[in-house]
């Protein structure tokens, strides 16, 4: 269940015109230009690892993953890996709208060459996951709303029990719910020992789920190693191309190497800010573990900006399964206040008298342009605490203030 | 662990199965493709009949009632019928394979580049799915032939060797016109007025024996022309150009194999497109 990759190099050949094709094929004489996606990478996935592939847009981490599903062959090279994979690479690929639910749940059995009983198990196990209704199982696929296509979607890519398991971005659709649901079964997949190579723009998804990550850049291995230093390195780059982008746009990028994919790359419009770090303090010190309900409680969030376009910063105290407790942000003070100009700020936020009971919570911190609308960073479900409700025997989420009434 | 594969890129294609996984697949998607093909009308799967008949129904009435061509040598009373029928039997199949096959790499184009499967399958179900219009044609050109007395000859024994030179035929087209789709749109424009044009070039509405004996070797350079001649033979006992079997041949060879290895030696742009 190695996924390992040999000297994996893979270049399109690139047409300007349909007919230059027939002309290259018919005279003999190259009428193309080589655009190298990938170069170089050699490196395994050992088995039951869970490994990231970061970077940017056009990178190639995309080629990469259909190389190693097998959807494209590399130009030179050879990957080998052994067992049942599954591709996560566009969940409802290969759905057709007017099949029903169970059709199509077969026909995905089919493709992995499963017949009779097994395709039987397949079925049960994609329906089982998927939460759909017989009834709408029975229903054509095109009668779902798209909520209920991504479930069987997932479902179904994901019945065969692989060995290997390969995910795009696939993950960032659907609702909530789901989700965390599809995520869950991706763990739930690790845990039996599965390998997992999976790309993602979510970096905190990747620092947590993987325990090795590789950055690519231009077509090219840039990093390869434990999860923390390679996204470390990454942001790093990320946070230096983005002042060059806004402030140099003429000027190449430093370490753009071979490919000409990054050029691709326009400077965004978006005023750049990066969430840097969040810090919790009580009297029992910085960050604490845990904190007693009604304790004083400052949180701080320290972002970077990059231009001197203004900004807001929210965040949200929620729990494990995501359910929001309670969120602020800059934009809803009255009037709204905005954070402007580049450099580091820092939003300093008092609770004097934190209103929560016990139970484990974290925070979402997000930094949105000026009209709120256009999330410009964030990071999800970081800095996990605990609070304890040691000296009131209430019981729930938060303190709600009260007043018994005296019985009539 | 039940199917264990071990990949090398290098040397097999995309997503190597073994055969009979191919045979699960293909015969899957079959079922869904029938299935889909009439999904949503009235008479459902009855339409796999109503077409071919109304086909020949109007060509018999056409031609054969109202233009009355005669078939010289094959003297029964409904003789222009089962000339009509034989070369249906051996069209329709084809047209219809043709037809779904030109675009099935480009209508897929996207699910190849995201879900590791052969890409041959596509080209493979749209044949499949003219199997069954070839049933319907052989089986009512013979059950009219015995009603009409004319055989059952000997040389029927020939009939399973010309279906799979049909076979074969049609698939090696449909894999050379469905990549060639791919890669240059125009193909499946020209293939849908070909088509039509190929049609009056084949003695299926008219006897080769109304054609003036001269333009008889032009005919076996169209490959259709050469079964249907082949089919009529074996089944009607009418003369056939001599050389007809030969070229039949040689037909099955440059398609099969030249149709095979342009979809090789192309399939590498598959998926591929940026």
């Amino acid at each position: 269940m190695t996924i390992r990759f040999e000297g994996v190099e893979k270049t399109y050949l690139v047409y300007s015109r349909p007919q230059d094709r027939l002309w290259e094929w018919i005279a003999r004489t190259p009428r193309h230009r080589v655009h190298v996606a990938l170069t170089g990478v050699d490196f395994e996935v050992q088995a039951g690892e869970t490994f990231g592939l970061i970077g940017e847009n056009g990178a190639g981490k995309s080629t990469l993953l259909k190389i190693a599903a097998g959807t494209i062959r590399p130009t030179q090279g050879a990957v080998s890996l052994q067992g049942r994979v599954a591709a996560l690479l566009e969940l409802g690929a290969g759905f057709h709208p007017e099949e029903s639910g169970y059709d199509n749940i077969r026909f995905m059995a089919a493709l992995h060459g499963l017949e009779d009983g097994a395709m039987e198990d397949f079925v049960a196990r994609a329906t089982a996951f998927s939460e759909l209704s017989r009834d709408t199982l029975e229903r054509p696929v095109k009668t779902y709303s798209s909520g209920m296509f991504m479930r069987l979607a997932f479902a179904a890519a994901t019945a065969i029990d692989p060995d290997v398991l390969i995910v795009d971005e696939a993950l960032s659709v659907g609702d909530l719910h789901f989700q965390k649901k599809s995520l869950n079964r991706i763990l739930e997949l690790r845990e039996r020992g599965a390998t997992v190579l999976f790309c993602s723009h979510n970096l905190y998804q990747v620092r947590s789920l993987c325990q090795r990550a590789a950055w690519i850049h231009g077509g090219k291995i840039q990093a390869i190693g434990a999860t923390e230093g390679v996204v470390t390195a990454y942001e790093a780059h990320e946070r230096r191309r983005h002042a060059h982008l806004r402030y140099d746009a003429a000027q190449e990028p430093v370490d753009v190497t071979i490919s000409d994919a990054p050029k691709a790359v326009a400077p965004t419009t978006a005023p750049l800010v990066k969430i840097v770090q969040l810090i919790t303090e009580t009297s029992d010190g910085i960050n604490p573990a845990q904190v007693d309900s009604f304790q004083d409680l400052t949180v701080e969030v320290e972002v970077e900006s990059y231009c001197p376009d203004k900004f807001h910063i929210g965040f949200a105290l929620v729990r494990p399964d995501k359910d929001n407790v309670f969120g602020t942000s800059t934009q809803f003070q009255n009037p709204p206040s905005p954070v402007c100009g580049k450099g580091v700020h820092r939003l300093r936020v008092r609770f004097p008298s934190l209103p929560l009971l016990s139970g484990e919570y974290l925070w979402n911190v997000y930094v949105l342009d000026d009209s709120g609308l256009q999330v410009l960073d964030m990071a999800e479900l970081i800095q996990p605490f605990t609070v304890l409700n040691q000296k009131n025997r209430e019981v729930g989420l938060v303190w709600l203030d009260h007043e018994i009434l005296p019985t009539a | 662990m039940t199917h264990p594969t071990v990949r090398t890129s290098t040397v097999s294609s995309a997503a190597p199965r073994n055969a009979r996984q191919l045979w699960v697949l293909w015969r899957y998607w079959m079922v869904r493709e029938f299935k889909t093909r009439y999904a949503g009308s009235v008479l459902g799967f009855a339409w796999a009949f109503v077409q071919p008949l109304a086909t020949l129904a109007i060509f018999y009435v056409l031609f054969g009632l109202v233009l009355a061509v005669r078939v010289p040598g094959l003297d029964v009373d409904n003789g222009y019928l089962l000339h009509l029928l034989a070369g249906l039997a051996v069209w329709l199949p084809f047209t219809d394979a043709i037809g779904r096959g030109v675009g099935s790499l480009a209508a897929y184009e996207d699910f190849l580049r995201k879900q590791p499967m052969p890409a041959e399958i596509l080209p493979a179900v749209s044949v499949g799915g003219s199997l069954l219009v070839l049933v319907i044609g052989y089986g009512l050109l013979l059950v009219l032939c015995v009603a009409q007395g004319v055989g059952p000859y000997m040389s029927l024994v020939w009939l399973p060797t010309l279906v799979l030179a049909q076979v074969i035929l049609t698939f090696g087209l449909t894999l050379l016109l469905s990549m060639a789709h791919f890669l240059w749109r125009d193909v499946g424009s020209m293939v849908a007025f070909g088509l039509q044009l190929w049609f009056y070039l084949t003695p299926v509405v008219y006897p080769l024996s109304q054609v003036p004996e001269k333009f008889h070797g032009w005919f076996l350079l169209n490959p259709v022309a050469c079964l249907v001649l082949m089919v009529q033979a074996v089944v009607l006992h009418m003369p056939v150009p001599p050389g007809a079997a030969l070229a039949l041949v040689a037909w099955v060879i440059i398609l099969g194999a030249g149709g095979w290895w342009f979809f090789r030696s192309m399939k590498s742009a598959l998926g591929e497109a940026l």
